[in-house]
């Protein structure tokens, strides 16, 4: 839904100019008819008035720091996050805006939870199929079988379930992580468009109205947590967001995970039927070495996903609580950190 | 008086310790900024002639001074807080390779060594324990013969021990999920926490609209730089204080690839074709060793899992103060749920 910022100020300037006109002509009344309630009412709803326009003023100019109105004259752009972290223009453009750049940070987050959950669920898959491997006698050789299996059978690395279940584990948790994020970027879509859209103008009409002030103020305080606190601490994130920073030897782990990820194991092997089969080597200790490195990138997962996430939410919640006082009301979404 | 109490927060500045302190720069910068800002509206309320305009801007102007006496008693508390208290304790931490210059350098080495001996525990049940255990269970004997087929699993018993370590390998791999987050927590707190979000919250605090989430942002920064560090030396040395060897692992005898698999005789602690109980009972007991299942639950249960949910709950309830007194009244328990 596209909204044309430029029609809201024009309205707001609008809707400011009947309210001052009626409020004018209900002084006149009180005055007339000698009645000081109506020319006190008006005395404060003017001021309300006055505080409305400055209120409507303030968010068209946030809406266009963020980048939501792409006629903004002054916006925070990309360039500034370049500059306090030159690392961070390898994935964000000097000319994106704070919605984009938040976008392309949780994209990125996304792809670093992607590559740690397709390593557990390949380290999971390969443990099952290690478990699963058996060894058929056929006694005697010579037979080849002709009338049966005879003799010990094992799945000499059976044990391999045990490390299996650690990964059921770790899936979990790295599940939770991308669809956290995954989730993230939904709720950006809905900060940018459902919100600004619809709630926020809807808030603002009804902030103007005497009896449901309160109940606009409290939108208006969630609107401008929402939209402003929340994309800028993503916008602060994505500048300093660098999985070398947070995992000691990142690239060793890395590749560890992608050999895992990838199936290229030297220590696989393939168990033939019969007595002749080629034993192999009865160890997986390549891939048990490799669940260390997998463990390391699902813990850094969980955290920048999930630990941030909520940081990021209780800050808003703050900032929500105090706007809503500003406001008159007493707000409290904390409880948006159950989405996890 | 007042000056003395400024000499007074000023002194320990003399004594700074070279140190890593970029977020200086950006908290001066957030805290200059906020100053301008609001002298801008000072002047502005003599425009409009607004007597509450400039009420406003005068006690936002206070709580920028605040914010500068902020940054002053961190510049202070970081630039000793490593060399009078974290010295004893990181001299307690010292090992042969590594001696810690900061208490959160203190504490991550601590991680680290927490992790990497957690790990070679867990390789070494997993080599010793779950496959030997797991393959023997596996064992079974059978005949056939002209489509009629007999398969004894003679040593299917061994299964019941096998899932129970099973179990106990899955607690241990949480507990290192456990121990590598309170790593990234640190490094994040290291990387991002101190030197981003405080000065963003010194920033954030200096204005009426903003000053939830700046105290909030600033008691995060320092309850995870400060407390959180100090909270793993403290239950790292009150887990030490308990007097526990080392797991010691039973010698399981499972059979090889080496065995001659063309006879019937099985090598290894279990023969399926014996059908005998005693090889489950004495595997069942081999599992439930003291020597090795004390240690275990010791090292992992509580040096992994319960001191690191305490060090998250301390940290938490710091942040929960420290952000009413910065002017925030936010509830953590979200947070306290991750743990």
């Amino acid at each position: 839904m596209a909204v044309d910022f430029n029609e809201i100020q024009t309205l707001s300037l609008l809707a400011a100019g009947i309210t001052l006109i009626t409020m004018g002509m209900v002084y006149a009344l009180g005055t007339l008819l000698n009645n000081p309630r109506f020319t006190v009412w008006v005395k404060t709803e003017i001021f309300q008035v006055f505080v409305s326009v400055v209120i409507v003023f303030v968010i068209l100019f946030a809406i266009g720091l963020i980048g939501l109105d792409p006629d903004a004259d002054f916006k925070i752009t990309g360039n500034w996050l370049i500059l306090l972290s030159p690392g961070a223009e390898e994935y964000i453009d000097e000319y994106d805006t704070v919605f984009e750049v938040d976008k392309k940070y949780l994209e990125s987050l996304a792809g670093f939870d992607y590559n740690a959950l397709t390593g557990a669920r390949a380290s999971m898959g390969m443990y099952d199929e290690f478990s699963k491997y058996t060894k058929q006698p056929c006694q005697p050789g010579w037979l080849f079988c002709m009338f049966g299996a005879n003799g010990v059978s094992i799945r000499p690395l059976s044990g391999a379930i045990a490390p299996m279940q650690g990964m059921n584990l770790l899936m979990y948790t790295t599940t939770v992580s991308y669809l956290t994020v995954l989730i993230q970027l939904a709720f950006l879509k809905f900060i940018k468009s459902g919100l600004i859209a619809v709630y926020l103008p809807f808030a603002i009409v009804l902030r103007s109205l005497p009896f449901m002030r309160q109940f606009g103020g409290g939108l208006l305080a969630i609107c401008l947590s929402l939209f402003l606190v929340y994309p800028t601490l993503l916008f602060v994130e994505a500048a300093f967001w660098n999985p070398e920073s947070i995992v000691d030897d990142y690239e060793t782990s890395r590749e560890e995970v992608a050999d895992v990820s990838n199936n290229e194991l030297d220590d696989r092997t393939v168990y033939g039927i019969g007595s002749f089969a080629h034993p192999g080597e009865w160890s997986f200790s390549k891939t048990i070495d490799s669940l260390k490195h997998v463990i390391k990138l699902c813990s850094a997962a969980f955290i920048v996903s999930t630990f941030l996430f909520t940081v990021n939410i209780l800050a808003a919640a703050a900032a929500a609580r105090a706007f809503g006082r500003i406001m008159g009301a007493d707000v409290d979404i904390s409880r948006m950190a159950q989405i996890i | 008086m007042k000056k003395m109490l400024m000499l007074l927060l000023l002194l320990p500045l003399c004594f700074a310790a070279d140190g890593d302190m970029e977020w200086l720069t950006f908290a001066l910068i957030a805290a200059f900024s906020a100053f301008g800002i609001l002298v801008v509206l000072y002047l502005f309320s003599y425009l409009v002639d607004s007597r509450q305009m400039r009420l406003v801007a005068t006690g936002e102007l206070y709580q920028v001074g605040a914010a500068m006496l902020l940054i002053v008693l961190f510049v202070a508390l970081q630039a000793n807080f490593d060399t009078i208290i974290s010295g004893p304790l990181s001299g307690t931490f010292s090992t042969e390779d590594f001696e810690p210059t900061s208490l959160i350098g203190a504490a991550k080495s601590v991680s680290n060594g927490i992790s990497e001996y957690q790990w070679e525990e867990l390789k070494k049940l997993n080599n010793k324990v779950a496959v030997p255990l797991g393959s023997m269970a596996s064992l079974s004997a059978t005949c056939s013969f002209l489509g009629t087929t007999f398969t004894a699993p003679g040593c299917i018993g061994i299964q019941v021990p096998s899932s129970s370590i099973t179990f106990a390998m899955n607690a241990m791999v949480s507990s290192l999920l456990v121990q590598n987050s309170q790593i990234m927590l640190l490094n994040l707190a290291q990387n991002f926490f101190f030197p981003v979000l405080f000065p963003l919250g010194i920033f954030l605090r200096c204005f009426q609209f903003s000053r939830g989430a700046g105290g909030f942002l600033m008691a995060i920064a320092v309850a995870f730089y400060f407390v959180y560090p100090a909270a793993i030396l403290v239950t790292k040395g009150m887990v030490d204080m308990v007097e526990m060897p080392d797991p010691s692992y039973p010698s399981i005898s499972a059979p090889t690839e080496e065995m001659d698999w063309a006879s019937f005789e099985v090598e290894g602690d279990c023969n399926p074709f014996d059908l005998n109980p005693y090889y489950t009972t004495r595997q069942v007991n081999n599992v439930l060793d003291p020597d090795m299942i004390d240690p275990i639950l010791y090292y992992f249960f509580v040096g992994g899992l319960f001191t690191t949910m305490i060090n998250i709950i301390v940290a938490l309830s710091t942040v929960r103060g420290l952000s009413s007194l910065l002017g925030a009244e936010v509830d953590v328990s979200a947070l306290a749920r991750i743990s």
